[in-house]
């Protein structure tokens, strides 16, 4: 007998929604795009208390015809490509023609639709893939689709979905994430009968991101906009201080298609080196808009993976776009009150500031006055220096806040800062000793040091193995002092075996060690002089708000929160 | 304890003993000096418990006693009193009442039995040395002792070796100091024997104490040097360092003239300022000068990324080959301005060490290690 066969229609169809839709999620995704591609401005979800079991998604777009809307439950109909000449330049979210033929082959559906100026709608109702019903249907403009019973002819598949709560909060991730790119398309989501998401339309992403992303993000976000050679760029970056414990709110969107793209997350990572603490990740929302010839969407079934053309141009814009707009800090700056007033993107440039300094109606009423410092110019060697608390944290003041500064992060960040400069530009020269330093190792510390050896030499610290475990320190750099060479090598290895330092920044890291190691300790007395030279020094490697691993220098508390402490203000 | 002694003196005394005071010690104590009666003597003593002074001061006892007292907040005081005499009276409530014209102070004081005991008692003994000589020991080592970041005390490292021999059958004294990246050794022949041939470490703090002490001390003085301590002895000041044995790294190879077969001779001072020229530009991490010794001249090339780059040519001449080697010129600097006339400096190869030394003196020598990229 023969042991290969021709596989049913049904099953091929199985196997190929199980590409497509995993889970309740991804028929929310799928019909999202739908409604989207079909220009509606109002699309709101239901799901029942099991998302499996029910799901309604009503839209206002354009509808169906009576004979397209049979065909569209057939698997590779579209009307969004005619033929695969459109594949290199994909302008709507769907183009597979699968979406909806997979959902409706493993549920029970119903879709009713009706185009503007028709005097009735029609629906269809399918059970798995096959048409059982067909008539007509009063209803307003748009597509109604109902999933029923998902995935109730693959029970396999039905028995790897999570808990209800687990696929609801799914849900609402995707639709959070059309959301965000979709600032003028009115979502609601009901679960139960209750609602969970109603996000008005509004006039730009930023106003959307807060309301996605929850109020506490207010006022920590900033807008940025940049457009070089062909790619336009539009990240709405959270500040650090906002970093979280996975990537949820790491959004990225290709030609407002939402994307995982390895690209781009580590060059937004890349954009928040140093300043993040280790395993926290940033929010961000980011939008790239770019020639459609230039990136291949038609990688995978569910379209959430792309290939750009040219990722070093990607990689880069991003990385330092971010870069400067964390060097840039908007957060810190008093903007109005008025959330009206905040900027719209198109008035928005990267190297602009936001909002000038001082210029918020909160300032109106305080009395202008000279600066408190000789100093100009920068962040730091601007404001007045008042103090110093337990000889560790260095107190500033400027007109309206006070600020308690972390003087050995402060050096850390100035030594990382010029140490990094110092090998990026080809020249940490390592001072040879006289006579190595020996270090007897772990066989296991000795494995770790072996492997890293070449990047610590980047750093300009010379190995060389001793024979047994023992490793011998020929060089270091001249910052260093031999004593310190013993605990830097045994702290790199460390952070290594822990798993603190990532595999991709390990020289990045080891910089950081060394850079601490050769900082001013907290507890260390420091005179007025030395606290100067340490606030133009930070200005000095570019005003930096955090330290190497991401803790923030200074803890800003403003003169109204004083004052109400203190009741002077209600 | 009752006596009256001029302010000037009392000034000028404290400022002498404050720098032994501790004042990041846990034992509060040692941030304070002893002051006691001596038939017609004031005697004020302050230790860290490693280095220790005392200063004898004339004033008129009317009663005899002692007490402790803050140095440094005692000298704050007097520095700006004006001049006259001063009354400083113990008083039962545990303070002192100081009296000058119409200004009164009291000042807390601690219990002087409490006071670590200071052991003067072996200033007799061991090897007499001209105060000189130390200071010049001090001043031509002394850089090149290691800058820890204080964690992590290496004795050691952190402080200047001293050890005896001899060569040919004359005693010297050798004083060495490292930071792993280069060596300071100065030699002196003694007049008598002593065998510290095991070596012994003093602190730095007390090699910086010594010094002060030295330089502002009157010509009457002279230092003896036994196994465990170094004395300071003048007129009216004793002062002790406790000396540490400890292990150096052996250095008598490295500093062999004959291992290096390239000999290059140049005007110090000439090298020294064009040195200083280079060390304006580079910064502080890419602290590097390279040097092009060739048969009549020697090249020193300095860069920094974001600043600019110089090139200076210095008459030199040399035996062997030409060479191209990069040091960090700080440590060139710090060398070249102990010497006055000709320098000579010795290398093996373009990566091995350097050795320098003036023309006419070899008992000085200062190895530093090349940097590499």
């Amino acid at each position: 007998m023969a042991r290969i066969r021709i596989l049913s229609r049904e099953t091929i169809e199985h196997i190929a929604a199980g590409e497509v839709i995993e889970r309740p999620a991804s028929v929310v995704k799928e019909l999202l795009e739908n409604a989207i591609d079909a220009g509606a401005d109002e699309i709101s979800v239901e799901i029942g208390s099991t998302p499996e079991a029910y799901i309604r998604i009503s839209d206002n777009g354009c509808g169906m015809e009576e004979d397209d809307l049979r065909l569209s439950v057939l698997s590779h109909t579209t009307s969004k490509i005619q033929s695969s000449n459109e594949l290199a330049s994909i302008s709507t979210l769907g183009f597979r023609g699968e979406a909806l033929s997979s959902i409706v082959s493993v549920s029970r559906t119903r879709i009713s639709t009706r185009i503007d100026g028709a005097s009735a709608g029609c629906f269809i109702r399918t059970e798995a893939g096959d048409i059982v019903e067909t008539g007509a249907a009063a209803q307003p403009r748009g597509t109604i689709v109902e999933v029923n019973d998902l995935f109730f002819n693959t029970p396999a598949r039905k028995k790897f979905l999570k808990t209800p709560a687990t696929e609801q909060r799914k849900v609402i991730e995707v639709i959070s994430t059309y959301a965000l790119c979709y600032p003028g398309i009115r979502f609601s989501l009901k679960a139960k009968g209750r609602d969970i998401l109603k996000l008005l339309p509004e006039k730009e992403h930023l106003a959307r991101a807060t309301a996605v992303l929850g109020s506490a993000f207010r006022k920590r976000l900033h807008l940025v906009h940049v457009k070089r050679a062909g790619i336009s760029l539009r990240a709405i970056v959270a500040s650090p201080d906002m970093a979280r414990a996975t990537r949820v709110y790491m959004y990225t969107f290709v030609n407002g298609r939402h994307v995982k793209d390895r690209v781009l997350t580590s060059a937004i990572m890349e954009g928040f080196r140093g300043h993040l603490v280790k395993k926290r990740y940033p929010c961000i929302v980011l939008f790239v808009d770019i020639d459609p010839s230039e990136v291949d969407v038609n990688v995978h079934p569910t379209k959430t993976q792309i290939r750009f053309r040219n990722p070093s141009a990607v990689f880069g814009m991003v990385a330092s776009t971010i870069k400067k707009t964390l060097a840039d800090y908007p957060w810190d700056r008093p903007r109005e009150l008025n959330p009206q007033d905040e900027p719209t993107y198109s008035a928005t440039e990267v190297s602009e500031p936001m909002v000038t300094y001082g210029m918020g109606k909160l300032h109106k009423t305080w009395p202008r006055q000279s600066r408190l410092t000789g100093v100009a110019g920068g962040f730091y060697s601007s404001k007045k220096v008042i103090g110093v608390l337990h000889s560790t944290y260095i107190l500033l003041q400027d007109r309206d806040a006070l600020y308690i500064l972390d003087q050995h992060a402060s050096h850390e960040r100035v030594n990382y800062e010029r140490l990094k400069t110092a090998i990026s530009s080809g020249s940490p020269e390592s001072q040879l000793l006289i006579e190595p330093v020996l270090i007897e190792l772990g066989p296991d510390e000795y494995r770790v040091i072996e492997k890293i050896m070449p990047l610590v030499l980047r750093a300009g610290i010379e190995l060389e193995p001793f024979g047994g475990t023992t490793i011998a320190v020929r060089a270091i750099p001249s910052m260093l002092s031999s004593a310190d060479v013993n605990s830097i090598i045994l702290d790199i290895i460390n952070k290594v075996m822990d798993g603190t330092h990532d595999t991709v920044d390990h020289l990045d890291d080891i910089i950081a060690t060394i850079a601490c190691h050769r900082s001013i300790t907290a507890g260390k007395k420091l005179d007025e002089t030395q606290i100067i030279a340490l606030l133009e020094d930070l200005d000095e490697v570019g005003s930096p708000r955090s330290c190497p691993h991401g803790r923030p220098l200074y803890k800003k508390i403003g003169i109204e929160e004083i004052e109400r402490w203190l009741a002077r203000r209600p | 304890m009752d006596i009256k002694i001029e302010k000037f003196q009392l000034q000028k005394g404290l400022q002498k003993v404050q720098g032994f005071t501790e004042k990041r010690s846990t034992l509060p104590i040692l941030s304070h000096v002893l002051m006691e009666t001596n038939g017609g003597k004031l005697i004020i003593k302050a230790t860290d418990l490693h280095t220790s002074v005392q200063v004898k001061l004339v004033c008129e006892v009317k009663e005899p006693g002692a007490c402790t007292v803050h140095a440094k907040g005692l000298l704050d005081i007097l520095k700006e009193l004006p001049d006259g005499d001063i009354s400083i009276k113990r008083s039962d409530d545990g303070r002192i009442h100081i009296t000058l014209d119409r200004y009164r102070f009291k000042l807390n004081i601690m219990d002087p039995e409490e006071y670590p005991l200071i052991d003067f008692s072996k200033m007799d003994e061991g090897l007499i040395i001209a105060p000189d000589v130390i200071k010049s020991m001090i001043d031509n080592t002394f850089f090149s002792i290691s800058q820890g970041n204080g964690e992590e005390l290496k004795y050691t490292l952190e402080g200047a070796y001293l050890v005896t021999g001899k060569d040919d059958n004359i005693p010297y004294l050798e004083m060495a100091t490292t930071d792993a990246k280069r060596l300071s050794v100065v030699r002196y022949p003694i007049d008598q024997a002593l065998d510290i041939s095991g070596g012994i470490i003093i602190p730095r703090k007390g090699l910086q104490e010594i010094r002060r002490l030295i330089e502002t001390s009157d010509a009457d003085t002279y230092m003896r040097l036994s196994e465990g301590s170094l004395y300071f002895v003048s007129e009216d000041t004793v002062a002790t360092i406790r000396l540490i044995s400890g292990s150096f790294p052996e250095y008598a190879g490295v500093i062999k003239s004959e291992a290096y077969p390239i000999k290059i001779k140049i005007d110090a001072e000439e090298l020294l300022n064009a040195l200083k020229v280079c060390s304006a530009l580079v910064s502080e991490i890419s602290n590097s000068v390279r040097f092009v010794f060739s048969d009549k001249t020697t090249t020193l090339y300095a860069k920094d990324p974001e600043k600019g780059d110089v090139e200076i040519v210095v008459d030199s001449s040399q035996s062997g080959p030409d060479v191209d080697i990069t040091f960090n010129p700080r440590y060139f600097i710090d060398c070249l301005s102990m010497i006055s006339g000709d320098a000579l400096i010795l290398l093996k190869d373009s990566e091995g060490p350097c050795l320098i030394m003036p023309g006419d003196n070899s008992n000085r020598r200062w190895l530093i290690m090349p940097m590499r990229y």
